[in-house]
């Protein structure tokens, strides 16, 4: 403190009913003063104070005249503020022109919590309502683009049936392949304890063809065509492109989404029976070298272990999981905004929620075939 | 085709972003939208565009309502300021897109495509770059593949967003000028948004200040230089010293300035700004009753001119002047040596007068 700054004092004297305020009140000496008002009581109806003897005075000064002001007036004590100077009369009406914008408290934790679960859930519920609009939308325009095929982008039809197709068939291939070994070596071990070994061509066939090569080529699909959708999408939202594709007249769903959309629905059973013979293949292998079922035995029990319908059910599948990938993947292309780091959490998501759809799917679809008896 | 806004209202996430906006755009004409960023300038043109919809208000194009009309059939062309160029295709390719995928009916024929890009190329200066991808490209000429690309439609309005905010000082200022003469030869009604307000004052006709949502000040480059309707406008067209005073009956004093003023000549003790900008104030070594006293603090050599930096005697406050090279020199300054300010010419704000 330097040496000619007087202590912030009051004094109240009864009999006039005033608080005679005096010396700096700034920051240096607030907290003697504040201690001192805040045992300090005035019992009084009406109080006047007076701020001539006042030297000099800051905000936090004037902020803690404002309060004890404030604390009078709330016991209802009348308060009469006189004698202040005009720079301190200055202070004290900014003081309380900012005072009573002041906010509330703020609110419970349990409330905030609430409001987190209501807040969560309505995004989750737009996000839905979203999604179903991009799907509806889709089929629109799907609808439209058969109806009159010169909409159709063959091009980029082509391009895709190549690049989440053709390419795409090492990959399947060998998984496929792998699956059915799998599924033999596992089988069969169980099988040969009861002497049954031919019928792990029943075991491999029905679930081969009637589940895991349409449901493992959908999730194969889905994390090397759905994710790459969403990238490419997703990118082209980034840079701009697709608000430049609409400004040059052209709609983004007929250029990236439907192609994607029919190059899946066309590639999908293609894919799938594409797994079904090579799955099947890698179990042979395995009846052959670990059951003793000859590839002739094997081939003549085929036809009768394995009914068509469990290949046209496994078939008639992969379309639908085709249509629920190519949507996912693009809907989630459409959803990026911002910068490059959001893409790839889409691309994330993307995968995830195709997958999991798929999964979805298919169970609906065993639970329909059970009832109807298929 | 000229462009006309009404009243037209955007909030996003309850922020408004712009608040009553009206234009005009005539037919024909090059009008920069101008204001720092975050003032809403860019979500205007989105929505002139189309790519973004208002909450209120309305845009006709030629006197014809197109508020709701969708953005492919509103016939603009538009200009990114990251290009957005079609990676996967060449220059060619991205210049002839836009003629590529229209139904065959008002498609024109290859050749007849091939043409048309070809013109187009020439007239950037980019026909043996034409089968290059964009990745292979400098920034100015991506940015001038965008352009052609967004002219080849023939768009009956031109948009710009910050055409040249990621482009270097050189080629940005050439780029400038030949935007400018391409104007010139097409005669599209353009819009274009940048925060920079050199650009606008050498490339538009007109110019939009805009600020906070709403427009400031409306007016050719000149108009606004020189006749800046408030301080916002004033600060944002150029560096500026500011000089707190006091109106008192007819006069005004600035520290150790008195200057006459007779409009609002009943106002008295009001507190008053003065703006000068720093190439209007003169430096002598004499006092007299119009200059104030200040101290040399710094000196920086911009090339062809030399800015100061004094700090006032009364108050120390920083101010800037800018002198020439030659004035400079005949003056022979030095680092804290005082000197005498004397504003040649400056514009008075009264502190409160912010009512727009």
């Amino acid at each position: 403190m330097s040496e000619d700054t007087q202590p912030a004092t009051f004094e109240f004297i009864t009999q006039t009913q005033t608080i005679h305020c005096s010396g700096d009140w700034t920051l240096a000496g607030i907290q003697q003063l504040e201690r001192q008002l805040e045992f300090s009581h005035f019992p009084v109806a009406t109080i006047v104070v007076d701020g001539s003897a006042i030297r000099t005075m800051d905000t936090a000064g004037a902020w803690l005249l404002f309060r004890t002001y404030h604390v009078l007036e709330q016991s209802e004590q009348n308060v009469i503020l006189q004698g202040f100077r005009k720079e301190t009369a200055d202070l004290l009406n900014l003081i309380t022109h900012y005072a009573t914008t002041l906010q509330p408290a703020s609110p419970s934790p349990s409330i905030a919590f609430l409001e987190q679960i209501g807040r969560k859930s309505c995004y989750q519920f737009i996000q839905l309502i979203h999604f179903l609009a991009f799907i509806g939308e889709t089929f629109m325009v799907l609808l439209r683009s058969l109806l009159s095929p010169s909409r159709i982008r063959w091009a980029a039809l082509f391009a895709n049936l190549h690049s989440a197709g053709l390419s795409a068939l090492p990959i399947i291939g060998l998984m496929a392949f792998l699956m059915g070994v799998v599924l033999a070596y596992q089988g069969g071990t169980q099988l040969s304890a009861y002497g049954a070994n031919i019928f792990i061509v029943d075991l491999v066939g029905i679930t081969l063809l009637r589940e895991l090569a349409p449901l493992l080529t959908a999730i194969l699909v889905a994390g090397r065509s759905g994710s790459a959708y969403t990238a490419q999408i997703g990118t082209m939202q980034v840079t701009q492109e697709i608000d430049a594709l609409q400004t040059l007249g052209i709609a983004p769903m007929e250029l990236l989404v439907i192609p994607k959309l029919l190059a899946l629905i066309i590639l999908m059973p293609l894919l799938s029976a594409f797994a079904d013979v090579l799955g099947v293949v890698g179990g042979m292998l395995i009846a052959k070298v670990s059951l003793g079922v000859n590839v002739t035995d094997f081939l003549d029990r085929f036809p009768q272990a394995v009914s068509l319908t469990h290949y046209l059910i496994g078939i008639g599948k992969a379309p639908v999981f085709a249509a629920v990938i190519a949507i996912v993947g693009c809907y989630q292309g459409f959803q990026v905004k911002g910068g490059a780091e959001i893409v790839g959490q889409r691309v994330t998501t993307s995968v995830v929620q195709a997958i999991f759809l798929v999964i979805i799917v298919d169970a609906v679809f065993s639970i329909l075939f059970n009832l109807l008896g298929i | 085709m000229s462009i006309e806004i009404q009243h037209l209202n955007k909030t996003f996430n309850q922020f408004a972003v712009l608040k009553d906006i009206n234009l005009q755009v005539p037919k024909g004409e090059l009008v920069a939208l101008l204001g720092p960023s975050g003032c809403g300038k860019t979500t205007l043109l989105r929505i002139i565009a189309g790519l973004e919809v208002p909450d209120s208000g309305l845009i006709l194009f030629h006197g014809e309502d197109t508020t709701s009309r969708h953005v492919r059939d509103r016939q603009v062309g538009f200009v990114f300021q990251h290009y957005a160029l079609f990676r996967h295709l060449t220059v060619f390719e991205n210049v002839a897109f836009g003629l590529r995928v229209r139904p065959r009916k008002l498609r024109p024929s290859n050749a007849e495509i091939r043409a048309k890009v070809h013109d187009l190329l020439y007239l950037v200066q980019m026909r043996e770059l034409a089968e290059r991808y964009p990745n292979q490209l400098s920034g100015g000429q991506r940015q001038r593949v965008a352009l052609i690309r967004a002219l080849a439609v023939e768009p009956k309005v031109l948009l710009l967003d910050e055409p040249f905010g990621a482009l270097d000082t050189n080629v940005r200022k050439e780029l400038r000028r030949w935007l400018r003469h391409l104007h010139d030869t097409m005669h599209v009604t353009s819009v274009f948004v940048t925060h920079d307000q050199e650009e606008a004052m050498e490339v538009a006709d007109r110019v939009v200040v805009m600020n906070e949502g709403h427009i400031e000040q409306i007016g050719t480059p000149e108009e606004l230089y020189e006749n800046a309707a408030n301080p916002f406008v004033y600060r944002f067209l150029g560096s500026v010293n500011l000089f707190h005073g006091r109106v008192q009956t007819g006069h005004i004093r600035l520290g150790d300035l008195d200057v006459k003023f007779h409009e609002h000549a009943e106002v008295h003790q009001a507190p008053i700004v003065a703006y000068v900008r720093p190439h209007e104030l003169e430096i002598s070594r004499e006092a007299d009753q119009n200059t104030m006293a200040a101290t040399v603090s710094n000196i920086y050599m911009l090339g062809s001119t030399v800015r100061l930096e004094l700090v006032q005697v009364s108050n120390s406050e920083i101010i800037e002047v800018e002198l020439t090279k030659e004035q400079y020199r005949l003056l022979k300054l030095h680092k804290g040596e005082q000197v005498f300010v004397k504003p040649r010419k400056m514009r008075l704000f009264m502190e409160n007068n912010r009512a727009n």
